[in-house]
């Protein structure tokens, strides 16, 4: 059974889980052990929501790149189905475990109302009990499943997934348009983010193995109602302060690196921090602007309509209500773009920002290995140097006592320098697995939101070709 | 200092359309000189109507506060009561370029020097638009001076052509302001005449119906275009930082194919922001501006209205002082040939104002049909300029 408490200091070998070895999970390989290159696929969620006149606009063209981070740009209605781009080849799996996460739905009212989500899956993997299967899941429940996880296998040094926020609405400005609700947007971004991190989880060659992660998709019915997350149990206190106290461990010590490759990582993850922060700041602009534009445009239609009610030239007015549905038109498809690229562009960047936060937390657990051993280095020779005071000054069962407890930490030392040469292994795999994923990722978002332009900027082209003969017909008898 | 070449854009100013005045008269801006607080716009005339001026061909320099000098004084010439007098053009205005690029000098710090010579020489751009812009609307304002063929025999509009000395014309002293207040008091009275004058003719009930409504309308759809182009340009603008940030990623991501497949998407973001940003200045040049000299040219018909309806409300004055003479006995004389006047002003502004109302209108339907069929032939030509730049991109970056 796990541990559930965190005691870095003893026993290093505490077994996380009973069903899963580490070892028989190929983490180091490129291509080894895959017999198919196929992309663990989650197609872009159909956008199923509380009220149908929410963001992000329905079924033309689906925010592709908002779900998954693996799935492949080809969305489900679009026309034309683009080519996916190659998944890398040491990321696919021999299973495939697909999810997704859907129907967001008001249960009860009042103060005890939440939101339930459908999750689903479809899975080849022998070990799941069926094929596929749909559950109910409440915010409490994810965030009690990424707790048991990032408590299970962080100390191993695997990155972790992020915790999906708590709250989403503040984190960001965004200015919507005027006809769009908050709450909406709030359950998009939240079903979005809920989905990314199931499915990262099932991306991941460890976690998705995980029992809990697999009863949180199969288990019909209520989960225990995960402890974790409220915030005055001992478990959670408990938790706070560990994490307090390993964030000023973290300041304080200093690991001597011998190792060039992560003393180049930790350079990287820093620099690597600060573009992606920049990146993100400007799509979000970028975004923004657009959306305004968008929603500008549709009150300038407006007015052009009020114009062309007044006007008395019946072409010229003819003219002016289709510039009014052309500018219309035009404004609507920007805005669609906006909101696609805020939830495939901006709001994967912004997730990427977390990653790091894991990766500096694996990063981190190495450097506690590194302490652990070297502690347990200090401790052998105060030991040694002990048993030789006592040895001198004739005490002979000090001596012996020391004598015993030398070996006890030799034994310790050996342990010690083991735990880290496998926790650095681990580190290793998972953040080149990482960079390889970000990479993914990103190219997949990127040329999704391309992808979508291209769509919306046809359409444009269509509407401003509609209207031409409109124009030109003012000055026709 | 800014020179502005303008002979070859030509092409892309405004033009008033010629209703046919025939080439005798033909002016242009040709240079232009922008100096610290002012414009120098140097103005050549070539005509054929050589006994009126001195010679053929020849050149002044004005500045802005030179045109609306010329404007008032058209306007307030009673010959010209009938008249639309064509709009003053706007007051050069350099502020909003003169601020961003002021806010640029602050942000230096925090962005590469790529990004920033990138936003300097964007910025660069803006400003020379929006000057050439204000040397097209003085150039529109000339030419519908000498195309209008009452007030292209007009004096001072001669003087202004010719004169080839300062005119010594300062800009308003406080009375004149204070005058200037006064007038635009007149004008909320008058506005209260239009609207409850007894109107008997059909056409001219017709006009001001129509002029009061619309106005309103198209000035707020003009303040909509604005700040929808405004956002368009940003929308272009930040695909600026968009490129930078992409290309610093390049720079140190260990794996090849994907900092290849960044600095492609960095090239894309350049290039389409170039391609967005002519969107959004075209429609800017063909439907916001042109809304713009709409409202102005509104405001110049709702202007003779006013006059025409001033010139009634003094004729039924003179017909009331009439009837009073008549009831007294006295100077009944006067009465009449006050009232005569006042009629004969009323019919002759009314009269101009009819045949200046419909050439108007036939003049905003040309004008419109030029300006909305570039504006949909510019946002189509751009159009398919983004698809395909889009198109190339996808295929690039799915190779890589």
């Amino acid at each position: 059974m796990e541990k559930s408490s965190d005691n870095s200091e003893d026993d290093i070998f505490a077994e996380t889980n009973e069903t899963v070895d580490v070892e028989d999970v190929d983490l180091n390989s490129s291509g080894a052990g895959v017999s198919t290159p196929a992309a663990t696929a989650a197609p872009a969620p159909a956008a199923e929501k509380l009220e149908p006149s929410a963001p992000p606009a329905a079924a033309s063209a689906p925010p592709a790149a908002a779900s998954a981070p693996a799935a492949p740009p080809a969305s489900n209605s679009s026309s034309g189905g683009p080519s996916k781009l190659e998944l890398p080849a040491s990321l696919a799996f021999e299973y495939l475990l697909t999810v997704r996460v859907t129907n967001p739905e008001k249960i009860g009212d009042g103060m005890g109302a939440y939101v339930a989500y459908k999750v689903s899956f479809s899975t080849t993997i022998p070990a799941f009990g069926r094929p596929e299967g749909s559950v109910r899941r409440r915010f409490s429940d994810f965030l009690g499943l990424y707790e048991k996880l990032h408590e299970k296998y962080l100390r191993d040094g695997f990155v972790i997934p992020p915790k999906p926020e708590k709250s989403v609405v503040g984190a960001t400005k965004i200015k919507m348009s005027k006809d769009s609700v908050d709450e909406d947007h709030f359950v998009e971004r939240r079903r979005a983010q809920l989905e990314r991190f199931l499915v990262r989880c099932s991306d991941h060659p460890v976690l998705r193995m995980d029992p809990d992660f697999r009863e949180f998709l199969e288990h019909d019915g209520d989960l225990p109602k995960s402890s974790g997350t409220r915030a005055l149990s001992g478990a959670g206190v408990m938790r706070v302060f560990s994490s307090i106290g390993s964030s000023v461990q973290r300041m304080t010590y200093k690991m001597d690196e011998t190792d060039q490759w992560f003393e180049d990582k930790n350079q990287e993850v820093h620099q690597l921090e600060e573009h992606l922060r920049r990146l993100h700041s400007s799509i979000e602009a970028l975004v923004n602007h657009r959306r305004e534009y968008g929603c500008m445009a549709e009150q300038f239609a407006g007015s052009a309509n009020m114009i062309s009610s007044v006007e008395e030239n019946t072409n010229l007015s003819f003219a002016f209500t289709k510039l009014a549905e052309t500018e219309e038109r035009v404004g609507r498809l920007q805005i669609e773009q906006a909101d696609s690229d805020y939830y495939g562009l901006a709001e994967l960047l912004h997730d990427h920002l977390a990653m790091l936060e894991s990766v500096r937390a694996s990063l981190y657990e190495r450097v506690r290995a590194y302490k652990t051993w070297k502690d347990a280095e200090m401790a052998l020779t105060k030991k040694r140097e002990e048993k030789v005071r006592n040895e001198l000054g004739g005490k002979a069962d000090k001596a012996a006592a020391c004598e015993a407890a030398t070996r006890e930490l030799e034994g310790q030392v050996e342990r010690g320098q083991e735990a880290f040469d496998k926790i650095s292994a681990t580190v290793r795999s998972e953040l080149e697995r990482y960079d390889l994923r970000r990479g993914y990722e990103l190219k997949t978002a990127i040329v999704a939101s391309l992808e979508h332009q291209l769509r919306q900027q046809q359409c444009v082209l269509e509407a401003w070709e509609a209207y031409l003969p409109e124009a030109k017909r003012i000055l026709a008898a | 200092q800014h020179h502005v070449d303008l002979s070859d854009s030509r092409q892309g100013r405004t033009e008033s359309v010629d209703l046919g005045n025939g080439n005798d008269l033909r002016v242009e801006i040709s240079d232009a000189l922008s100096e610290k607080e002012r414009v120098k716009f140097t103005i050549r005339t070539v005509t054929s109507l050589v006994p009126r001026f001195a010679r053929p061909e020849f050149s002044v320099i004005r500045t802005h506060e030179e045109f609306a000098w010329l404007a008032d004084r058209l306007a307030e010439n009673v010959e010209y009561a009938g008249c639309v007098i064509p709009p003053v053009p706007p007051t050069p205005d350099f502020s909003s370029s003169r601020e961003k690029l002021a806010r640029l000098g602050e942000g230096e710090s925090s962005m590469s020097k790529e990004e920033y010579d990138k936003m300097k020489s964007e910025l660069e751009a803006e400003y020379l638009a929006t000057f050439k812009k204000t040397v097209a609307m003085h150039e529109v304002f000339l030419r519908r001076i000498a195309e209008h063929p009452k007030l292209r025999e007009d004096d001072i509009f001669k003087v202004f052509l010719e004169f080839d000395k300062d005119l010594s014309v300062r800009s308003k002293n406080k009375r004149e302001m204070v005058q200037g207040f006064l007038k635009t008091g007149w004008k909320t009275v008058d506005d209260a005449i239009l609207s409850t004058q007894k109107e008997k003719d059909e056409f001219f009930e017709a006009q001001k119906r129509f002029i009061t409504v619309f106005y309103g309308h198209l000035r707020s759809a003009l303040s909509e275009a604005d700040r929808m182009n405004r956002h368009y340009k940003a929308t272009a603008d930040t695909y600026i930082r968009v490129s930078a940030c992409a290309s610093a990623c390049t720079k140190f991501e260990r794996d090849d194919g994907l900092a290849e497949f960044l600095s492609s998407f960095a090239e894309f973001c350049e290039r389409y922001r170039k391609l967005e940003g002519r969107t959004a200045s075209d429609s800017d040049l063909k439907l916001a501006d042109t809304l713009h000299y709409y409202v102005s040219d509104c405001n110049s018909a709702k202007d003779l209205l006013y006059r025409r309806a001033r010139a009634l409300a003094d004729f039924e004055s003179a017909n009331k002082e009439l009837e009073k003479a008549r009831a007294k006995g006295k100077a009944v004389q006067k009465a009449e040939a006050d009232q005569e006047a006042a009629f004969n002003t009323f019919n002759t502004i009314s009269e101009a104002a009819r045949a200046e109302l419909i050439s108007f209108k036939q003049r905003w339907v040309a004008y419109l049909h030029k300006n909305l069929t570039e504006l949909a032939e510019l946002q189509i030509k751009h159009s398919r300029g983004q698809v395909q730049l889009l198109t190339q991109t996808l295929e690039r970056l799915r190779q890589g």
